[in-house]
């Protein structure tokens, strides 16, 4: 697959050994073009979708402050998406569980069986049932979803290869398009 | 939408996706199309940002551009009104052959 060039963006770059972590992100920052800052939109977008009710933005900016005040720092051969991302993962994953502690502490005194809050988990279905009905007149791009999706659960049956791989190509194209395009943010609840 | 073998729940799948998703556009080609409005925003919340972790990062000797204004108009002031005589500046003495 063809690399993006912000991809390339790694801490040595940008740093100088006498200037501090926070220059080193900030003129990486900096250099972002259009098309970067798009990406990283998108990415705050989708990520912030698994916690109700959180804004992309806020998200975004709890993660810069993070990256500029040196509490997480940008490791080698990390390119700045990835790393930015990162934070936002770990932000969220913070995030939900202290909701999931709320919502254990309010339900009962004892065991509680660790599980996502009730809306937590009414969002995700109306989210993937938002997803399933902006592609359903696309059953190929469906199929790609549900076979990147597997892989990262790690399970076995990956429906994908029976797309074939110009099927394939086609439909990562599709994909990556409605998502760069918003179309996607604009359907989700 | 996705028929995952041992059905993990919603909130599972839907961070499956979303994983899935993200990798997606970070591995992307360049985008086509951007709306410059969109890119602009995600700019201003970057350089605020930067603006505010770096005033955060300065040398406890430094002094605001604020404080350095006011002690120029106090000393411009000062030209104005009559000062007392002060004392000569020590001089080095010449160099005689």
């Amino acid at each position: 697959m063809e690399q993006h060039a912000m991809l390339k963006l790694m801490p040595s770059d940008f740093a100088d050994p006498a200037e501090s972590s926070t220059e080193t992100v900030a003129r990486a920052l900096a250099a972002l073009t259009p098309s970067d800052l798009l990406r990283l939109n998108r990415v705050a977008q989708l990520r912030a979708r698994l916690i109700p009710g959180l804004e992309w933005d806020e998200l975004l900016n709890e993660a810069l402050l993070r990256a500029l005040d040196g509490s997480r720092r940008w490791p080698e051969g990390v390119p700045l998406l990835v790393f930015i991302a990162g934070i936002m993962r770990s932000l969220v994953d913070g995030r939900a569980q202290q909701r999931r502690r709320l919502v254990e502490r309010a339900l009962a005194v004892g065991q509680t069986p660790a599980a996502p809050a009730p809306d937590a988990r009414l969002h995700a279905r109306q989210c993937l049932a938002a997803i399933a009905k902006f592609f359903a007149g696309d059953p190929d791009v469906l199929t790609l979803i549900a076979a990147l999706a597997q892989q990262h659960l790690g399970c076995a049956d990956n429906p994908a290869p029976r797309l074939g791989k110009k099927r394939r190509e086609a439909a990562r194209k599709r994909l990556a398009r409605a998502i760069l395009r918003g179309q996607l943010d604009g359907f989700l609840p | 939408m996705t028929n995952f073998r041992d059905k993990p729940d919603a909130s599972t799948r839907w961070r499956a996706t979303v994983e899935a998703l993200e990798a997606l556009v970070q591995a992307a080609p360049e985008a086509e199309e951007i709306d410059p409005a969109e890119a602009e925003k995600v700019r201003r919340l970057i350089r605020i940002r930067v603006v505010a972790a770096r005033s955060n990062n300065l040398p406890a000797a430094w002094v605001p551009r604020c404080e350095i204004a006011a002690t120029a108009e106090t000393v411009e002031g000062r030209k104005h009104t009559p000062q007392p005589p002060q004392p000569r500046p020590h001089l080095r003495p010449a160099w005689r052959e």
